[in-house]
Parts: C-alpha cells; structure tokens; sequence
C-alpha cells in the first residue's frame, strides 16, 4: 500500500478513497485501545513532537496516547512559558525543534496557514491539530468514523451541523469530508453565523433549526462562545438556546436512529442540555475513544514508510 | 352593521367610489356599491357626504411607556390616536426600560389591551438598552409580539454592528427600521444647519448627519442582502440616495413625517420648541424635494413620529428643550392639506398610510377587502376647523399646528368594527 | 527435494496429513486454539480446525492474527503493509495455541506474530505449523509441525493463492520478486 502524503494538512488534501483508507484502517487501531496491553511496537524509536500554540486538552491528550500507543516517543511544548511567549518566531522555533531530529510534528497554531507552510519547509511529517478557522482534518475524520461506525455508511446520510459555522474549523472540515464521501449537509444557524460565500459551498443552508431536527441522522452541535455575543453575533446564551439548543423537545423529535455529535468542550444549558448529551443518541464520548484510534492511523500512515524515498 | 353612503378610498384595492360596507363580528363582510337594501335590524353609519378610509396605520410612534408616563401613556396615545383615525399604532422601543426582551413587549400589549382602542404593535430594540453594543433578544421579542425592530432614538452608530443587526433581524424575518444620524456630525446642533442657524445663533445639524448613515445602510442593505426601512428622511440628499438605490434594485424604503412635508426651520425664528425637532426642519429645498418624493413614490410613507413632551420640558430654552412634536390628530388634516395646496392625488397619500406600511412592515391591514379587519376611518373632507388644545387627548400638547385652520375632520373611528372614536 | 506441490488437491492433502501428524501430538484437545496468520496462515488454520472438528467431534477456538503493526523493518520499506484487523475471539492465557502460517523463511514473521500473542496474554504454549519450510533462516526459529521442506532460490517467494471465499483451500503461486 502507498500512502502519497507525508503531511496531513487538511481534508481538502485528501480523495474520497484516501478518507476511506483512513476510516477503514482505524477499525484496526481501535482494537488497540480495547485489549489489556494498549501498545504495538509500530513507531518504536519514532519521536513525535506536539506543539500547541493554543489551550487545548483533549485533542493533545489524544494525539499523545495515540503516539504512545504506537511506541512512539512524545514531547508536548505549549504555548505559555515557551520562546514563543518570549517574541521567538514560529519559524525560528520550528527549525529549532527540527535540529533535533524529530520524525512528526503535531502542529495546534491560532492562525491559518501555518502547518502549510511547515510542510514546505520542514522534511518530517506535519499534522494539523488545528489551525485558525482554516481546518481541523483528525476532528473530521474521527467524526467521520464515528458516523460509519453507528451507520455502517456515510454515502446518502444527512447530516446537520449546528452552531457557529463561521468561526468553525471543525465544521469546515466536516462538511469538505462529508461531501468528498457522498453525505449531505444542512447547516444551521442564525444569519450572522454563516460565512459570507456559504451558498457555494454545496450544502443546505437553514436558519430554524426545528425542521431540520426530524429530518437529519446525525445532528452535530459546535460549541457557542460566550465572546461572540459582545462582537453582535447573537443577541444572548438564553435566545441562542432557545431557538438553536439541542434540549429535550427536539431530542423527542429527532429521527429514531439519528444521533447526536459534539467535539466538545460543551457548553451545557446553551447548545446542549443533559438529555441530548447523555442521553442514549449521544455518542459524544464514542467520539472522544475513536479519536484515538483514528489519530494513530494518521501517524502510523504519515511515519510509516521511509519518508526520503521519493 | 353598515356603513352606508360614503365615498370608499381604498388604495390597496384601487377604489375610490360610492360604496356601502357591510361590517361583521370585527371583519369587513361585504363591500356593495352604494343604494342597495339594507336588511332591516341592522345598525347603520351614515356616511354621505364622508370619506369611508381603511384605517389609518402610523408605523412611526411614541407612547412613552414603561417609564414616561407623565409625557404620554398607551391609553391616552391610544385616545389621541383614534381621535385621528389611526387604528394601528407602531410604537418604538425607546422607553424605560427599553423593549429589548420579551417581559416589556408582553407589558406593553398587556397596556393596549387594557386601554382596548387601537391596535398597539411594538417595535423592539436592535441592541440591548439602545447602547449599541450587544443584539437585543430579537427572536424572544417577535414570539412575544413585535413586528419590527429599531433603535430609534439613537442611531446605530457601529457599520459592524448594524450588519450583524440586518442579518440576525432577517434570521427571524424581522423588518428592520433604521433611525439615520451620525452622531458625532450632529454635535450638539439643535436645528438645520444654515445661514438660518448662524443668524440666530443656534448650533446646527447638517444635512450630511443624515445622509452618510443613509448612504450606510443603503450599502449594508444591498451587501447583505436584507431589507432596510429608514424612517423620518428630512433632506433632499437623503432622498437623492434613496432613489438611486431603489434605481439599482435595492430593497430598501422609506417614510418622512407631516411636519417635514408642510413645515421649514423658517418656524424656528420664533425661538418656540415646538419647531425642534430630530431630525431637524430643513429648508424649502428639502421640503419640495420631499414632497415630490411622496408624489413620484420614492417615499413609500408618511409617519408621525409622535413624541409627547411635557410643556415644562418644551418651554426650556431653545437649546435645551427635548426634541419631536404630538402628530396623531394631525396626520389625517396634514394629507388634506398637501391634496389641497400642492395637487397631490389623495389616494397617493392614503397609500402612504394605509396599504405602503402595511407592506413595508409585513403586518394585516391598511385595506377594505372582504374578510379585512374592520379598521375603518370616517372623514368630513369639508370641515373646516383649527386647532386648539382642548382638543388635544395626549397628555403633552407639544405641537406647532395649535392654532392652525384645517380642512377635513376625522368623525368616527372603527376598530375591528367597534367606535374607538366619534364626534357624534 | 521433490517438486513443489501447487494445485488446491494437493495441498488439500498436505492439510490432510498434518491434521494426522496433529492428532497423534497433541493428547489433550481442551486446551487447544488454533490462531492463523494474516492472510495464508488464516487460510491454512481454517482448513485443519475443519478436519480436526470432524476426527474429534468438538470445536476448537479459532483466532486471525494481523502482523503489520510488529514487523521489524516497518520504517524502512519503501511501500508498508496495509493494517487488518486482528480477531481473536478466546481468552489467550493458558492456551496452547497453535500458531499457523503459510510459509516459514527468514523467521522475522513468525518473531512478529509470537510478539503480537504475547501482547495480548499470556499462553500457555505455542506450537509453530507451516505449510512450506524453505530455510534461509535469520532468526533461531523452527517449526513444530512441517507440511513440507522446500528449496526455492532468493528471487522467488512462494505464498498461498488470495481466496474469495474463506472455505476452500486454494493453490499455491511461485512468483518472481526482486529483493
């Protein structure tokens, strides 16, 4: 098997095929986790660099126990109390790291572009783990999986994303996926929150949200910043949760196989109350647990392979 | 019941005619044309001689409360109201506090209600307080009961904010209503700026105060793709801006106030307050523009923009008095007079308060159709009459058409069917 | 060394015969499973736990073993192998396992499988069944049970053909590779 990419940088990146490869490869990894000894010898001797430049524990803790599960060696540097705090360039800090021979750099950054540019420039794998708005390809593949997973299939499945699109990398990324598998996707939210252009983006648009809650079989809530409301994105936590919350009524509506997403942290009691997120829909911690399974298969694939061979 | 006799101008449905109206269970039943039978047992309002007018709808107006009630209550606006043949009040969301959640919006229709006159339809805030800087809970508001939102009394100042204002508004289908100022233009101007303002020694208020927000929101409204009524237009600039707009397809309207068709800041030479207004009287360019504005269709309405003032607080100086003037029992005679003195058609202007905000708005009303709300307004277009304070309902009195001669009297208003208002 | 036997009878016959070599080893049956390397030796284990069950009318564990992820040379090939699932559906500790393959030749397959069971519990023994032994060891590795002993010269690899369906036992393909 060939693997072309020595980076993951976004979806965008990948073929319908390529996704497929991904998904089906994670079922493997997934056993991994499951069974006592929660290690393979894969990337032994593989150290895996993680630089997040912006606050995050669930993603990092995730792409660190996929490494380690794999054998591979980790370093986690973050943001704060780094050089970068102390005015260093990101640039300068990159090639830093690189004299040091790392094989993979798992890259978080707040600003679009970055993990781009990191791959032209540096000869060991780069992942994006988030960059800016732009893209957060593992969360969409891991969302991806999750849905096969309780589906079966993503070909034909409709699915709504709800929240804040415009400032969402997550929801970006699903959506590029989703379509490039043969999925549908409504997204759902008050004017403000669509990206101006979103009507070329070949999904159906929606500003209520009740129609659309009988008709999806995957509803993903994206978290709603409180900050949004000082920059007039929406009025308040209790209109936004009442006319765009996932609470119990719509739960009650939704299909009787449709089932409820969330990358998380939740905001709860805004777009998200306990029945939607503990409830039996919910496969917000399944989500979490495949998370794991499909960042070691974006290692294993971008490591695997001796990456100076042409 | 029957209406019986009158001449019928309906602009919504082309009629100007002798024509009877036969009223039933708050809803227009039939419309016949005059000399029919009349069913015995049947109330009937004689008409002849009269003008049978849909009910007129004021999208413009300030009942001052929650928080101002020495100024001007619902109940007594609601009385001055259907003494001018208004039966729909749109009131703005400037009171104290302001209408930007739904607890305000349902006291306010709780108040109409109660005074059980006219038909009262709230306006909520754009922002929360009208301070411009976070939405106010638009969606809650319209489950509530509003049918519009607006700042008006202040401006939203921030291009930013009015365009998240427009597309959040449209989210709820939510027709916005924008008060054009720049602030920071207007200064501390207190009438046109001019050679008239110089010469008495008044700081004024440009032109261009109106025009830029105008020529803003026109913009906003065209990029988003969302529609934008911008209310009380007082100069010729405005209406230039305004006109190309509509030229290039834009969804975009518009509505200017009696006082600005009929009156200039010549009035201010008398130093009374009852000439400040905002925005301000402009000068005899302006007003012609405007009024020709209202005879091409280029302004789709005329709004009162009623804003009682106690008469301790416009007896002020000049400079320190509050803006805005009562316009409810004038609205009507006001028409009359432009029809009058400038040969404008009257169905054009009835238009201009009946079928256009009804449109504008998106609400029910403004025409005499079968199966309509019985608003109904009866006019003596013959009377002759002026103007005194006695005959003034809202609590203020804060006018500058006192002492004027009018011609055209309102003599019954019907709301749903029922006498609201009737000099008999 | 004899002609190398290639169609599916053949090689029927050599399952045939191992199963006879099995039964006359192993007293106790309670205690065995049987585990098939991905994909020849999957192949190979179904085709004797089959006759097995027959001779000794009970059923006996059977368990697929996926060796990607402990190859020793993973890092350094130039095209790397495909991860399939491993499935083993008994309890691995005090097992004596049986562990299948296709064909026995350098030894580092074999090291990868032993390390992935003993990652997953802890046997009591195993035992190790090839079809083919062709030598050129390069790990001290040898197999308990040989269906047969071959000669084959560097550039050929000697493999079980792919089967569409996992129950009948296909032939063997000789096929030129460069090293």
């Amino acid at each position: 098997m060939n693997w072309p990419h020595k980076d993951l940088i976004a979806i965008q990146d990948l073929t319908s095929e390529e996704i497929h490869t991904i998904l089906d490869m994670s079922k493997s990894f997934k056993e991994i986790s499951k069974r006592d000894i929660k290690k393979v010898p894969a990337l032994r001797g593989k150290t895996v660099v993680l630089l997040f430049y912006e606050a995050s524990t669930r993603t990092r803790l995730s792409f660190e126990l996929a490494a380690k599960r794999l054998s591979a060696d980790t370093m986690a540097l973050s943001a704060s109390g780094s050089s970068f705090a102390k005015g260093e360039t990101i640039m300068d800090a990159a090639l830093n790291i690189m004299a040091m021979s790392p094989d993979c750099i798992v890259i978080r950054y707040p600003y679009a572009g970055l993990p781009k540019k990191l791959a032209q420039e540096l000869p060991c794998s780069i992942i994006n783990a988030g960059d800016g708005t732009h893209e957060h390809p593992s969360q969409a593949l891991l969302d991806m999986y999750s849905m096969q997973e309780h589906f079966g299939k993503l070909d034909g499945l409709h699915v709504a994303i709800v929240g804040d699109i415009l400032h969402s990398r997550v929801a970006r990324s699903n959506i590029y996926g989703l379509k490039k598998v043969g999925a549908h996707v409504t997204v759902v939210a008050p004017k403000t929150f669509l990206p101006v252009g979103v009507e070329t983006w070949g999904v159906n648009i929606a500003t209520a949200f009740d129609p659309v809650v009988s008709e999806a079989d995957v509803i993903m809530m994206l978290r709603v910043q409180k900050e949004r409301i000082h920059e007039q994105y929406f009025s308040g936590e209790r209109e936004y949760a009442y006319f765009y919350g996932l609470n119990k009524k719509r739960v009650d509506k939704m299909k009787p196989d449709a089932i409820i997403m969330h990358p998380g942290p939740m905001n709860r009691g805004v777009e998200i109350t306990h029945d939607a997120a503990d409830g039996s829909r919910s496969i917000i911690l399944n989500q979490v647990e495949n998370g794991v399974a499909v960042r070691m298969t974006l290692l294993y694939l971008s490591l695997g392979g001796n990456v100076n061979v042409d | 019941m029957w209406i019986k006799g009158g001449r019928l101008i309906d602009p919504a449905n082309n009629r100007d005619e002798q024509a009877d109206i036969l009223i039933s269970d708050g809803r227009i039943e039939d419309i016949r044309p005059t000399g029919g039978l009349t069913p015995s047992g049947e109330e009937i309002i004689d008409a002849k001689g009269l003008w049978v007018l849909p009910g007129l709808i004021d999208m413009h107006a300030h009942l001052r409360e929650p928080g101002y009630e020495y100024k001007e209550d619902i109940a007594s606006g609601s009385q001055a109201a259907a003494a001018g043949g208004i039966t729909t009040v749109v009131c703005m969301a400037n009171t104290e506090p302001v209408n930007d959640n739904p607890s305000v919006t349902q006291y306010i229709l709780k108040k109409a209600s109660s005074a059980g006159m006219v038909r009262v339809l709230p306006v909520g805030a754009i922002t929360k307080g009208q301070q411009g800087k976070e939405l106010a809970e638009m969606g809650l508001m319209k489950e509530a009961g509003i049918i519009a939102v607006s700042d008006d009394g202040r401006p939203v100042e921030s291009a930013s904010i009015m365009r998240r204002a427009l597309e959040y508004a449209s989210t709820f289908s939510l027709p916005v209503i924008s008060h054009c100022e720049d602030k920071n233009l207007a200064g501390s101007g207190v009438m046109n700026e001019g050679a008239l303002s110089s010469q008495l020694g008044l700081a004024g208020i440009p032109s261009l105060t109106e025009e830029i927000m105008v020529s803003r929101d026109v913009l906003l409204s065209q990029y988003t793709g969302v529609p934008v009524h911008i209310t009380h237009i007082s100069t010729k600039g405005s209406l230039e801006i305004i006109r190309a707009a509509k030229l290039q397809g834009a969804k975009v309207t518009c509505d200017t106030t009696p006082h600005h068709l009929l009156l200039t800041e010549e009035g201010v030479r008398t130093y009374n307050a009852n000439y400040k207004m905002n925005p301000p009287l402009r000068n005899e360019a302006d007003r012609h523009a405007l009024i020709e504005g209202v005879r091409m269709n280029l302004i789709d309405c005329i709004a009162t923009d009623h804003a009682p003032h106690a008469r301790d607080e416009k007896d002020l100086d000049f400079d320190l008095a509050p803006f805005g003037i009562i316009g409810f029992q004038t609205l009507l005679p006001a028409l009359m007079k432009l029809h009058l003195d400038f040969d404008i058609d009257f169905s054009q202007l009835l238009a201009c308060v009946t079928k256009n905000p009804a449109k504008v708005l998106g609400i029910e009303g403004g025409k005499l159709s079968p199966g309509s709300r019985a608003d109904v307004t009866i006019f003596d277009p013959d009377a002759v009459w002026t103007l005194t304070e006695e005959m003034i309902f809202s609590k203020s009195r804060n006018t500058p058409f006192i002492g004027w001669t009018f011609t055209g009297k309102v003599v019954r208003t019907l709301v749903e069917g029922r006498t609201v208002y009737s000099t008999d | 060394m004899a002609e190398i036997p290639r169609g599916p009878k053949e090689i029927h016959s050599m399952l045939v015969r191992l199963t006879e070599e099995l039964m006359k080893s192993i007293s106790a049956w309670d205690n065995v499973a049987f585990i098939g390397v991905r994909n020849g030796g999957e192949l190979i284990a179904r085709g004797l736990v089959k006759l097995l069950e027959e001779k000794i009318a009970k059923q006996i564990p059977l368990g697929v073993l996926d060796i990607a992820l402990y190859r020793d040379d993973l890092t350094r090939r130039k095209f790397y192998p495909e991860v399939r699932s491993t499935d083993i559906p008994f309890v691995i500790d005090h097992k004596d396992i049986i562990l299948v393959d296709d064909v026995l030749y350098t030894g580092r397959s074999v090291r990868a499988a032993i390390d992935h069971i003993v990652d997953l519990g802890r046997p009591g023994r195993i035992y190790l069944l090839v079809l083919f032994d062709r030598g050129g060891r390069e790990l001290p590795i040898q197999a308990d049970f040989v269906g047969m002993k071959i000669n084959l010269p560097d550039e050929q690899v000697i493999k079980l053909e792919a089967s569409a369906d996992k129950e009948n036992i296909p032939g063997v393909i000789i096929s030129e590779v460069k090293r």
